[in-house]
C-alpha cells in the first residue's frame, strides 16, 4: 500500500536507514553533491531546516515531498514522499528511499528529452501498463504520477543483476527496473561513500561480537581435532566463510591459538573470536590516494563494516617461508554488488601478542557488477 | 528490420494456429551440466514448457496462465512469471536452445542467454535467465540486464594474491571513473604516468597515415585515425572538456582484467565506456595498462580509446587494443 508518510514516522525510518547505510556525507561534512544539485533545482522548500513533508505544486500538484536531516543538520534524504515508514521498514529503507529520490530527480528535470537522457545514462527503465517511457502511450513522465496513491499496491522484486519496483492499482501498473548499481541506488559516488565509511569506522564503539557456537552435528571432522563448519566460497575456492573449532570434552571452542595460526586468523577475521585486545591499525585506501588511519579493535571494525546485508569470506595462509601469517577478509554486499576488502600480513607471533597493533589495509566500495572477466 | 522479422514470425505462428487450432510453436531446451539426471529432466521440461507457453499465448492457442497451470512449474514461480508477463509479453524466437548450467553455491543452477523479444518495448531484444533449485525446479525467471554476476561461478586454482590484486585493480578503475565524473584533474594528473602513452581512435573516414612508428601502424590504421597525445596535451584537452560541460557521467561495463604474461605487476584492463556529458555522448572501448611496480600507488602507462562501432559494425573484442599491441 502506498501512503503518504507523516514526518515523525519517516524520520524514524530514515534515521534507521541512515545508521545502517551511511551514505550522505563527504569528508568535509557536506551533503552529497547529488543532494546539493537537487536542492538548487527545487522550486519550493520547507520553511525550516527541520525534517519536513511538504507540498510543491510547481513540481506536481497533489504530491508531497520529503527532506530529512541528520543531527548535524545535513540532508540525509530527499524525494517525493511515496512510502509509509512501516512499508520502508518492511521492504527495504534503501530501495524505498531510492525510489523516492529518483521520482524527485526525474520531476526536477526540465523536459521529457532530458528525462529520457537521464534514464539512458543511468540504465533504469520505466514501463507504464507495459509500455516503456518514451512510447506513444507513455510520453510524459507525469502520466505515471496518478499511480502514486494510497490505493496502489507496491512491491520490490530482486532479479538477476537488478531490482524492479512494481506499483499497480485496478487500472494501471508501473514498473521501474534498475540495476544493482551502488552509486545509482545510494546516490553517492565512491569518494563520498569511502568518506562515509571512514566516518563510520572512526565513530565505531561497539566493542563486542556475538559468537554463536554451532552444534556438534553441523561440524565436519578435518582430523587433528580440527572441526570445520562448512560455508561457501567467494570468487576463488580458497576464500571461504568456513569456521574452525576444537572439541574439549563436550565443549566446542573456536580455534585461536598459536599452534594453528591459519585457522586462527580465519576465525578472527570472520568475527568468531571476541578478543577486544586484538587491535588493528587500519590504513583505509580511500578515493583520491588518501589513506587515513584508525585504531580499532577487531569487533569495532567488523561491527562497522558488516550488517545483515553482507556476507563475509576469509582466508588465512602462511607466507615468507612460514614466518608470517597473511589474512584476507572480503565483506560482500550482494544486494548492491560491492565488496569491502581487508588485508594483513604479520609475523605469526604478533597475532597472539596482547600488546601488538596489527597493520591492515582496507579497500572499500569496490564494485562487483559489470565485470565480464576478472581473470582473463 | 527486427520489427518486421517479429511481425513475420508472429504472422507465421498465427497462420499455423488458424490451420490447426492445436498447433503449437514448441521450444525445446537442452541443459548441459545439471547436477543429476532427475534435475536435468525437470529443468529441461519446465524451461521448454515455459517458452512454449509464451508463444502459445501470443498466437492465441492458450492463455499463459492456463498453460502454466498444466505444467509442473511451482505455483509461486507461476505467479512471478505472470507478473513479468504483465509488464511485457515475450516471445522466444528460436525453437531449440542448448545451454550450459551455471552452478551456484547453494546447489542450484541457472541457464542464461535465452533470446527473447519483449513486445512492449521498441528496442528490446533481451536475454532471459532461468533459475532452478538443486532438484531442477524452476524458481525464478528474470530478464538479464547488462550486468554480470560473475561471482556466482567459483574459480579453482587462482591464488589469493592474484584475486586481491585484481580487486585492487577494480578499486583503482572505480576511482579512475569517479575522477572523471568529479572533474578531478589533480587526481588524474597523479595517476597518469608522466610518460603515459595516450591513443585515441577517432571515428573518421579511412585515412592512410604514417605515424613513423611500426607499433602504432600495426594497430590497424586502416580502420581509424589514431591520435597520439602526451600526458600534458591530454590533460589540457580534459581541462577544456570539464570546463565546457555542466556534468560528466561515465559508466563502465564489460570490464576484463588481464595480467601481463611476463611482468606480473603490470595489468591490462579492457572495458566498454559510456561517455555521457551535458553536450556529447559516445560509446567506446578503453584499454588501460596499469603499472603496480610502484607499490600501492599504481600508475597508468597506456590509455587507448576506440569507438565501439566502425562503419555501422560493432568492433569485436579481439580488435580492441591489448597487451599484444605494446612492447614492454
Amino acid at each position: 500500500m502506498v501512503k503518504w508518510s507523516n514526518s515523525k514516522n519517516v524520520l524514524l525510518a530514515v534515521t534507521i536507514a541512515a545508521i545502517l547505510f551511511p551514505l550522505r556525507l563527504d569528508a568535509t561534512g557536506k551533503a552529497s553533491t547529488r543532494f546539493q544539485r537537487m536542492m538548487e533545482a527545487m522550486p519550493c522548500l520547507p520553511a525550516s531546516e527541520q525534517d519536513s513533508v511538504f507540498p510543491c505544486p510547481q513540481l506536481a500538484s497533489g504530491k508531497q515531498f520529503i527532506i530529512c536531516h541528520d543531527g548535524n543538520g545535513q540532508i540525509t534524504h530527499m524525494g517525493m514522499s511515496v512510502f509509509t515508514d512501516e512499508l520502508k521498514a518492511l521492504s527495504s529503507p534503501v530501495l524505498c528511499n531510492f525510489i523516492e529520490r529518483l521520482m524527485l530527480e526525474v520531476l526536477l528535470m526540465k523536459n521529457e528529452q532530458e528525462r529520457l537522457k537521464f534514464m539512458k545514462e543511468e540504465r533504469f527503465k520505466m514501463m507504464l501498463n507495459g509500455y516503456p517511457y518514451g512510447h506513444q502511450r507513455f510520453r510524459q513522465f507525469s502520466d505515471c504520477l496518478p499511480l502514486f496513491e494510497e490505493t496502489s499496491a507496491s512491491s520490490f522484486k530482486e532479479y538477476d543483476g537488478g531490482y524492479s519496483f512494481n506499483l499497480e492499482n485496478q487500472d494501471a501498473s508501473l514498473v521501474i527496473a534498475f540495476p544493482k548499481d551502488r552509486e545509482l541506488i545510494f546516490g553517492t559516488d565512491k569518494a563520498e561513500q569511502d568518506s562515509a565509511i571512514g566516518e563510520l569506522l572512526a565513530a565505531s564503539t561497539l566493542d563486542r561480537l556475538s559468537i554463536a557456537i554451532p552444534s556438534a552435528q553441523s561440524l565436519r571432522d578435518e582430523g587433528n581435532n580440527i572441526w570445520r563448519l562448512p560455508g561457501s566460497a567467494f570468487l576463488i575456492d580458497s576464500l571461504r566463510s568456513d569456521l574452525f573449532f576444537r572439541k574439549d570434552g563436550n565443549e566446542i571452542k573456536p580455534i585461536f591459538q598459536a599452534d594453528d595460526p591459519i585457522h586462527s586468523v580465519q576465525n578472527l577475521l570472520m568475527g568468531q573470536i571476541d578478543v577486544p585486545r586484538v587491535v588493528l591499525e587500519i590504513n583505509h585506501k580511500q578515493y583520491g590516494l588518501k589513506t587515513p588511519r584508525y585504531r580499532l579493535s577487531v569487533a569495532q571494525t567488523l561491527n562497522a563494516l558488516c550488517d545483515e546485508n553482507t556476507q563475509s569470506f576469509a582466508v588465512g595462509r602462511l607466507v615468507n617461508d612460514g614466518r608470517d601469517i597473511s589474512g584476507v577478509l572480503v565483506i560482500y554486499n550482494p544486494k548492491f554488488q560491492f565488496i569491502n576488502m581487508l588485508m594483513m600480513t604479520i609475523a605469526r607471533e604478533t597475532l597472539f601478542d596482547p600488546t601488538a597493533v596489527i597493520p591492515v589495509y582496507l579497500y572499500t566500495n569496490v564494485p562487483q557488477q559489470n565485470i565480464l572477466n576478472l581473470f582473463e | 528490420m527486427k520489427r518486421f522479422y517479429l511481425f513475420f514470425l508472429i504472422s507465421l505462428l498465427f497462420g499455423l494456429s488458424q490451420i490447426n487450432a492445436r498447433a503449437q510453436f514448441e521450444v525445446k531446451v537442452t541443459i548441459e551440466g545439471a547436477p543429476n539426471s532427475l534435475a536435468k529432466e525437470r529443468s529441461q521440461r519446465e524451461a521448454s514448457q515455459l517458452l512454449t507457453a509464451f508463444s502459445n499465448d501470443i498466437i492465441g492457442v492458450m492463455r499463459l496462465k492456463k498453460s502454466l497451470k498444466e505444467t509442473t512449474i511451482l505455483p509461486e514461480t507461476q505467479n512471478e512469471i505472470l507478473r513479468l508477463w504483465n509488464s511485457s509479453a515475450m516471445l522466444c524466437s528460436v525453437s531449440e536452445i542448448k545451454e550450459q548450467a551455471i552452478q551456484q553455491v547453494n546447489g542450484g543452477y541457472q541457464i542464461r542467454n535465452i533470446p527473447i523479444s519483449m513486445l512492449a518495448a521498441d528496442d528490446d531484444d533481451q536475454d532471459l535467465v532461468l533459475q532452478f533449485d538443486k532438484e531442477g525446479a524452476l524458481i525464478n525467471v528474470s530478464v538479464a540486464i547488462e550486468t554480470h554476476n560473475y561471482n556466482q561461478v567459483i574459480l579453482k586454482g587462482h591464488s589469493v594474491d592474484d584475486m586481491t590484486q585484481r580487486q585492487i585493480i577494480l578499486d583503482f578503475v572505480e576511482n579512475f571513473r569517479t575522477a572523471y565524473n568529479r572533474k578531478d584533474l589533480d587526481y588524474l594528473n597523479m595517476v597518469y604516468s608522466n610518460d603515459a602513452l595516450i591513443i585515441t581512435g577517432r571515428e573518421i573516414k579511412k585515412k592512410d597515415k604514417d605515424y613513423g612508428n611500426a607499433m602504432l601502424s600495426s594497430l590497424g590504421a586502416q580502420k581509424f585515425e589514431y591520435q597520439v597525445q602526451s600526458k600534458a596535451e591530454y590533460m589540457e584537452k580534459l581541462k577544456r572538456i570539464f570546463k565546457k560541460n555542466k556534468y560528466i557521467n561515465i559508466k563502465f561495463e564489460e570490464v576484463t582484467v588481464a595480467r601481463h604474461p611476463k611482468r606480473n605487476k603490470i595489468y591490462g584492463v579492457t572495458l566498454k565506456q559510456y561517455w555521457n556529458t551535458s553536450t556529447y555522448s559516445d560509446v567506446g572501448y578503453l584499454f588501460l595498462m596499469i603499472n603496480f611496480e610502484n607499490g600501492l600507488n599504481p600508475t597508468i602507462e597506456v590509455r587507448t580509446w576506440q569507438p565501439n562501432e566502425y562503419q555501422g559494425r560493432e568492433i569485436a573484442r579481439n580488435e580492441v587494443f591489448s597487451f599484444k599491441n605494446f612492447d614492454l
